[in-house]
């Protein structure tokens, strides 16, 4: 009967175990924030298509560069001006709000698409309001340092404690 | 004896697979991007992207509008133009931190926010979609408000970024999956972004996605020594 038992309860926590590698939990706390109607209806009731449409303008030359691969601006300038009719010579910046705004003096575009959400908000630090932002970022750096050097502290003293 | 067999080979499956998907460690693609500005202008790039977690370097190299390279490496940016470097800036981000580092750990669907100052506050499901709301550290000085996350199937779907007042200052959504080496890689992400009233809006998208890429390895570990003038 006890082996059984054991056996039984092996068996619920190994499942259990991978069914939390799985699945995600509700995770409530004391100061859980609960989605108001208008959140929820912002997330699942966008309409993507006004994304879609704000480029119905540059299609062509969507379509002539997917064709022409390893075409430059000039080439095309050279070849089919007429294609280039509102678009800039500049390099695009994905994920930045802005395409003049360099934050910290680096390529918006880096801070967007190759560092991920943390360089979304740094793009959108800058353009905000760059004296304040910039120390904002520089003050989240410097407290992500601070608790992390605090953090090994403790794990080091408690370390130590146990060793004697 | 016949319970306990079953249980290893459910363990041996499901050790496989993840360790099946810890095996992606290079990523490369076709990357075009399209920028709609406030003004009504367009931006459009097109390039490639390169990256190896082992190496840790982000390589993107664009022709169009104009040839140009950048390599992103520890903290640093360089950009070279013709094979010559014109500059170098110091960033306090590193390659880790980048989109594609979280796409090789098929670690995106919360953002990249469980390694952030951010905190869960609520998650809700409605129809088939799981919708996690994120708040920002007590600090009146933070700029940031809430940021919602959706996830249909494990996907990630949108990122809504709000400020203090609530107001959404950016919105992106992800799409057109592939299932690649046992990750998921949205192929498409899409983003508007809301500064002042004026929407400006971007496409960015990956085309022949590659993992994991034999050889090739001079052009996933760039060495910036050799090429420095």
């Amino acid at each position: 009967m006890k082996q059984f038992i054991l056996k039984s309860l092996s068996v619920f926590f190994a499942f259990l175990l991978l069914g939390m590698q799985s699945f995600a939990f509700t995770l409530k706390s004391s100061n859980s924030t609960p989605l108001t109607q208008n959140e929820i209806q912002s997330v699942s009731e966008f309409d993507d298509s006004e994304i879609y449409n704000a480029f119905a303008g540059i299609s062509d030359l969507d379509h002539y560069l997917a064709i022409n691969e390893g075409k430059t601006y000039a080439e095309v300038n050279q070849e089919n001006s007429i294609l280039l009719n509102g678009i800039s010579a500049t390099t695009s910046m994905p994920l930045s709000a802005s395409s003049d705004n360099l934050a910290l003096g680096i390529p918006s575009f880096l801070w967007g698409c190759v560092f991920g959400v943390v360089g979304l908000l740094v793009v959108y630090l800058v353009c905000e309001d760059k004296e304040q932002t910039k120390k904002a970022l520089w003050g989240c750096v410097a407290s992500t340092v601070v608790s992390t050097a605090l953090y090994v502290l403790v794990i080091a003293a408690e370390v130590s404690t146990t060793t004697y | 004896m016949m319970v306990k067999s079953f249980m290893f080979l459910i363990f041996s499956f499901f050790l496989f697979v993840q360790g099946y998907s810890q095996n992606s460690y290079r990523f490369k693609a076709d990357i075009t991007i399209k920028v709609k500005l406030q003004d009504g202008t367009f931006q459009y790039t097109k390039g490639s992207v390169r990256y190896d977690r082992n190496y840790k370097k982000v390589l993107y190299s664009t022709f169009f509008p104009q040839k140009e390279f950048y390599v992103s490496v520890d903290t640093l940016i360089l950009k070279y133009v013709n094979d010559k470097l014109v500059s170098v800036q110091n960033n306090p981000l590193r390659p880790e931190l980048s989109i594609f580092h979280f796409i090789l750990n098929n670690d995106i669907s919360d953002f990249g926010l469980k390694n952030s100052n951010f905190s869960i506050t609520n998650v809700e499901k409605t129809d088939d979609l799981i919708i996690t709301k994120w708040s920002p550290p007590v600090n009146p000085k933070f700029p940031f408000g809430t940021i919602l996350v959706s996830t249909k199937n494990k996907r990630l779907q949108s990122v809504l970024i709000h400020n203090k007042k609530g107001e959404i200052l950016n919105r992106q959504i992800y799409k057109k999956y592939s299932f690649i080496n046992g990750i998921e890689i949205p192929s498409e992400i899409l983003s508007v972004s809301y500064l002042a009233g004026v929407k400006s809006y971007q496409i960015i998208e990956f085309g022949k996605i590659q993992i994991n890429e034999q050889g090739h390895d001079s052009e996933y570990d760039f060495q910036i020594a050799k090429n420095k003038l």
